[in-house]
């Protein structure tokens, strides 16, 4: 396919954190097309799943009238880069998630994951396993 | 370090929630948002080791409490990694006198075990509470800690939505401080060190 011959799609800055049973991947995805480009799935060898997910803050009800903050999350399909533009995996927003990991994850380690784009571009990365505050 | 409008709003609501008046009048010395002393909710719930653990037994210790589950991929284990952060920046005489106290929003998924590996990812001195459910509604209660499932995949199996408040209560068993989950470890710290002073 001409799109991926010509890797419009960079991905940089991927990292993961330690995990048992649930992981994580955070990334900056980069277009430099004239089109947006989506990312649209990713796997990995270490989990048996990997699903695009995003956590948004919510209005967790309300007590005594004022609202209580909290944390909701929600599987999504894709995940859209602008045109010459970046989409910024990061805590608290876009990322991906590990199901199932097939063993854990330790920090210092490494490990691939596959990002596949909307284009048909696939892009495999070596994550940093880092115990990293944020 | 000054807090970000959301990190402020989102504890002093918070605050305000849990029925304690004058959380406008945050002490100077911290960082995050202060609360007028008064004895922290007293639970008994079983650890990562299957023993009870009850929070009126910690004096002497202050204890740092989040609320989250085990299969939450993204703000419980940022959290956590920031409280850990928060651990290894204290002297070892004072880890000696703070406990981090984690406490599952889900139940059904999160046992003993299943709660052992996961705190142990962050630091082997966590503690990881669990119990069956009519034990920790009324933890959830007197923490104002909204919690909800929603719908995930077939893969992940539900998610949880869940308050983003870490709770300071000092070591006479005072609830002092709320930060918000996104509050930098440094700011946490400070007033971790506050409370212990």
């Amino acid at each position: 396919m001409i799109a991926a011959a010509l890797a419009l799609v960079t991905v940089t800055g991927a990292w993961s954190r330690p995990a048992a049973d649930m992981g994580v991947v955070y990334a900056t995805l980069h277009d430099a097309g004239r089109r947006p480009v989506a990312l649209v799935g990713a796997s990995s060898p270490r989990a048996r799943t990997a699903e695009l997910h995003e956590s948004t803050s919510m209005q967790g009800g309300t007590m005594n009238g004022m609202a209580m903050p909290a944390m909701g999350m929600h599987p999504v399909a894709r995940i859209v880069i602008p045109a010459h533009g970046t989409a910024t995996l990061h805590p608290g927003g876009y990322h991906i998630m590990l199901i199932r990991l097939r063993r854990p994850l330790r920090a210092g380690e490494r490990f691939p994951v596959t990002l596949r784009f909307s284009d048909g571009e696939r892009v495999t990365v070596s994550v940093p396993v880092e115990a990293r505050a944020m | 370090m000054a807090l970000s409008f959301r990190s402020r709003a989102a504890a002093a609501a918070a605050c305000l929630a849990l029925g304690l008046g004058g959380c406008a009048h945050a002490a100077q010395h911290f960082t995050g948002v202060a609360v007028p002393a008064k004895p922290a909710p007293d639970f008994t719930l079983t650890d990562q080791d299957g023993r009870p653990f009850r929070l009126a037994s910690q004096h002497g210790r202050e204890v740092i409490l989040f609320f989250g589950y085990t299969h939450c991929p993204d703000v419980c284990p940022a959290t956590m990694a920031q409280l850990a952060h928060v651990y290894k920046s204290l002297a070892p005489a004072q880890r000696a006198r703070v406990r981090v106290v984690f406490v599952t929003v889900d139940a059904p998924r999160d046992d003993p075990r299943t709660l052992k590996r996961y705190v142990d990812l962050f630091d082997p001195a966590f503690v990881g509470l669990t119990g069956s459910e009519s034990v920790l509604d009324p933890v959830y209660a007197a923490y104002h800690v909204w919690h909800q499932r929603l719908p995930g995949s077939r893969a992940s199996g539900y998610l949880v939505a869940h308050g983003g408040t870490v709770y300071l209560i000092d070591p006479a068993g005072n609830l002092r401080v709320l930060h918000d989950w996104t509050d930098p470890a440094k700011s946490i710290a400070s007033d971790v060190k506050e409370l212990l002073a």
